[in-house]
């Protein structure tokens, strides 16, 4: 079931209301059965893969607990653990990716080419996401935190339908203290629910579907592309990739924000980051907390000096590259990062302190530089092959194609909604920025004329009524303005 | 350091109330605590909310030209025809903004009065002589009166009456019922591919329109029963169901695209053709039914066409289609000759399987060289560009804009 699809439509409203018309212990199971058909109607036997995988960590969870201070044993279970959740990884991802990698480097040794097996694995949907939460699970229970005693807890943390198929990456003691607290119906909480859900359908239908248009075609026909036409296709990426994905978030997060239950962001503006360091708190942020915690500090972290610094964040943007997609582009975009998050480090320590601290013109460059580095990394994510991103980087900067090929400004601008879809949601976010600047100054009621006493109880404290009156426009406006050709979400495959 | 307004006027308003407010205010108070005033509030507040939203909306979208895309509405002799006076925006395969003019042409205006020494060039066709996905002075029709008022002052008037998906049946019909008005001096009709097939039932949309079947001497005759059965299912509804909104509201158009997006979705599906049976309810007017079939007679005489009440077989088979097409084109080609009018038949080139359009074009050919009207096949003109331009003569169905000026090019020399 897709998020944007109209089955979800029918799916949401239908547990929701059900969870908050049933007893409240009730509720974690209603939330389990809801998850877990949502998984299935993908595809029925993916259940048995997260069922089994969920089975076992819970296992290992109680079982890494018990034997606490008994070193080896302890130690044993923890690592028997994580490599049975990285070899369920491997297994479904990275499989013919392995295979390929080592036999072709046995073919540099005389071994036939032909001879590569290659397996038809269907890779199960959001199992990256899921291994990391279990990876995550197990390594905090063994640091000392408590495991979830709750079988029921458990199955709900790994299967929660929010954030099941793309993230955001969970924590479990926030997740499971949620859960543990008995909710109450919060109207703010669901009004800001609503508000988050349609705007991620605004941003994946109207604005990261109508993108896919143009970088579909752009990367297509990448030996055609004059460098205007190659240039708009990455930046329509680096708009759809951001669109689609902080979509999806914001559908998931509202979600969950209707049930009550807080998921962490993912996204915070990332391209106006000054520093490639900044992007990376900024973009996909629950991978980037995970990555820091379960991947760069257990490498060494920031001990032991530059170079060992440099070496632990250059593994770490290349495995993060890795986890993105079984394929050598995805390597090679994990290793522009790790290069450069490298230079910024370098670069901070040589000027003593960080760009986006200086004076406003610094920081409009810094962050231009960074967007432009940024852009040219999602050559690499988003090409095909590794050669096919060279041939993007070639019609760049060096093609010397002479015209534009006919229409493709035209379906940018021209056939598309794009530039009201844009409007509308450079308005929206304006009045959404005034809104939130004059709500948070709440005046006092006896100190303004009864003028401004009416026009506060309208405009900045609106009733139920006027609420469902805008998301009913909201929703309006998203069926006006949505691409007529849907494409799948970017992070689906991962 | 407090505002001194404020804080000496306000208390004297709020602490010493006339008895005459405070009972007001109190009765005020009572009032809006019942819960159907409550309720009325709320749904007062939510109109108020929901029309201002509405209206920002419509402006917003009027603004983009987008949910323009609605310009057909169905003719009960004549399929699906023009809707008067729309604004329409295109954009299925390039980007396009135009008004269909007051007599449902895809054109600019015309008086049907002819002007005295002006010879009119009336252009015939389906959605390739249409042409809405390209703009309005992009057109074949604008380009070729252009080319034929160049150097003079205004004596040729070429008028578009290129209607999408009609057929050459169709064509005929709309000859006799609306072209002839105009009193053209000469009428083109654009052939394509596809036309010979839509003048019987097809498989797809063959309901959309009345079809043609031929009688024992080979005469054409025309059918409305299976497009009578469809113009009175639900499935016409979203063509007939609030014309106000398909013809004004953007927002009703917007959300008419999805209509087709909703059916296409098998959770939807059913309860979009439920809707679609609720709302429907057939029209039980005997006096239009009257009226139509008086109307239809009218048409039959004067096309001197039989109305096939569904006894014969439809024509289905490609000998079959093109026999009734030649059929058809003669009848079309009588009836200008009594006009005092001359026919020209010019065949586009056909997007696929063109060897065997080409072939059975020929045919056509020999009608006119027979019946004395022009016709000329395309195909070469197209043939030869290709090989010269490197811009493409189609979009994705239809001509592009290169594509048009070619055939204003050849249409000019056919006619001088």
């Amino acid at each position: 079931m897709l998020f944007n699809s109209f089955q979800y439509l029918l799916f949401l409203p239908l547990v929701v209301a059900l969870y908050w018309v049933c007893g409240v212990r009730y509720r974690p199971l209603i939330l389990l059965v809801a998850s877990y058909y949502f998984y299935m109607s993908w595809f029925a036997a993916y259940g048995l893969l997260i069922g089994g995988l969920t089975v076992v960590n819970y296992l290992f969870g109680l079982g890494v607990a018990k034997t606490s201070g008994e070193g080896n044993q302890r130690k044993a279970l923890f690592i028997a653990g994580i490599l049975l959740n990285l070899g369920s990884l491997a297994f479904f991802k990275y499989a013919n990716f392995l295979s390929e990698f080592f036999f072709g480097l046995g073919a540099g040794f005389g071994s036939a080419h032909a001879d590569i097996p290659h397996w038809n694995i269907v890779l199960p949907l959001g199992i990256s996401f899921f291994v990391f939460e279990f990876i995550h699970y197990l390594s905090d229970v063994y640091g000392g935190n408590q495991p979830i005693k709750d079988p029921l807890r458990f199955a709900l943390f790994a299967s929660f339908f929010p954030s099941q198929i793309a993230g955001p990456i969970k924590r479990y003691e926030d997740f499971d203290a949620q859960i543990l607290h008995e909710k109450r119906f919060s109207p703010v909480s669901f009004n800001r629910g609503i508000a988050l859900v349609l705007e991620g359908m605004f941003k994946k239908v109207a604005l990261g579907d109508s993108l896919a248009v143009l970088v579909q075609r752009g990367f297509a026909s990448t030996q055609y592309l004059a460098p205007c036409d190659a240039w708009i296709s990455v930046l329509a990426f680096a708009l759809q990739i951001y669109y689609d994905f902080s979509g999806y978030t914001d559908i998931g997060r509202g979600s969950a924000m209707l049930l009550n239950i807080d998921l962490p962001e993912n996204f915070n503006m990332p391209y106006l980051s000054a520093s490639l360091i900044e992007f990376w708190r900024r973009w996909h942020m629950s991978l980037s907390f995970w990555l820091r915690d379960y991947l760069y500090k257990p490498l060494g972290g920031s001990h032991g000096g530059g170079l060992r610094q440099n070496r632990n964040l250059f593994i770490t943007m290349l495995l993060g590259g890795l986890w993105h997609g079984a394929a050598w582009h995805f390597v090679f975009w994990g290793a522009f990062h790790g290069t450069g998050l490298v230079l910024n480090h370098a670069w901070r320590k040589f000027i003593g302190g960080s760009s986006d601290e200086g004076p406003l013109i610094i920081r409009v460059i810094s962050t231009l530089m960074t967007f432009v580095f940024v852009l040219l990394g999602w050559v690499l994510f988003r090409a095909d092959t590794f050669e096919l991103a060279m041939l993007m980087y070639k019609h760049m900067f060096l093609s010397i194609t002479p015209s534009m090929q006919a229409g493709f400004l035209y379906e940018a601008f021209g056939q598309s909604f794009l530039p009201a879809a844009f409007s509308f949601y450079v308005t929206f976010q304006l009045i959404r920025y005034l809104y939130t600047k004059r709500f948070s100054n709440v005046p006092q009621l006896g100190q303004i004329s009864v003028g401004e006493r009416i026009s506060w109880r309208f405009w900045w404290t609106p009733s139920s009524a006027v609420m469902l009156a805008s998301y009913a426009g909201f929703a309006l406006v998203i069926l006006s303005l949505a691409s007529k050709k849907s494409a799948p979400f970017i992070y689906f495959q991962f | 350091m407090p505002n001194s307004t404020l804080t000496t006027a306000k208390p004297t308003a709020s602490i010493s109330p006339t008895r005459n407010e405070r009972f007001s205010s109190a009765r005020r108070f009572v009032f809006i605590s019942q819960p159907w005033a409550r309720t009325v509030r709320a749904v007062l507040q939510f109109a108020t909310c929901f029309s201002f939203v509405i209206a920002a909306l419509e402006a917003f979208l009027c603004f983009y030209h987008i949910g323009e895309q609605e310009y057909l509405k169905v003719d009960p002799n004549l399929g699906l025809v023009h809707l008067e006076n729309k604004l329409v925006t295109d954009r299925s395969e390039f980007y396009s903004v135009s008004k269909i003019s007051s007599d449902g042409l895809c054109d600019v205006e015309h008086q049907v009065t002819k002007a005295p020494n002006v010879r009119r060039i009336a252009l015939l066709g389906d959605s390739m002589t249409e042409s809405i996905q390209v703009p309005l002075d992009m057109r074949f029709a604008r380009l070729l009166e252009k080319k034929l008022n160049a150097n003079s002052k205004p004596q040729y008037e070429v008028l578009n009456f290129g209607t999408g998906a009609f057929s050459t049946g169709q064509e005929y019909l709309q000859y006799i019922s609306q072209v002839r008005a105009y009193k053209p001096d000469c009428v083109v009709l654009m052939f394509h591919q596809g036309d010979e097939i839509k003048n019987g039932p097809t498989a797809s949309a063959w309901s959309l329109r009345p079809t043609f079947t031929l009688d024992d001497r080979g005469f054409p005759q025309v059918r409305f029963s299976e497009f009578d059965t469809w113009r009175q299912s639900s499935s016409s509804l979203p063509l007939t169901f609030f014309d106000w909104g398909r013809r004004n509201s953007h927002i009703w158009q917007a959300l008419l695209q999805m209509h087709s997006v909703v059916k296409n979705d098998r959770t939807f599906k059913r309860t979009s053709d439920a809707l679609e049976h609720l709302f429907y309810k057939p029209s039980q007017n005997r006096s239009e039914e009257l009226a139509l079939q008086a109307d239809r007679k009218r048409l039959c005489t004067a096309t001197c066409l039989s109305e096939d009440q569904g006894q014969l077989h439809p024509v289905t088979d490609q000998r079959q289609q093109w026999k009734l097409t030649l059929a058809i084109l003669s009848f079309l080609n009588a009836s200008c000759r009594h006009d005092g009018c001359e026919l020209k038949v010019i065949s586009l080139p056909a997007l696929e399987n063109r060897s065997n359009f080409q072939n059975q074009f020929k045919s056509v050919i020999a009608l006119a060289a027979a019946d004395r009207f022009y016709a000329k096949d395309l195909a070469a003109t197209f043939d030869a560009a290709k090989n010269q331009d490197t811009d493409s003569l189609f979009l994705t169905g239809h001509l592009s804009p290169r594509g048009h000026t070619l055939v204003a090019d050849a249409l000019f020399r056919c006619l001088k």
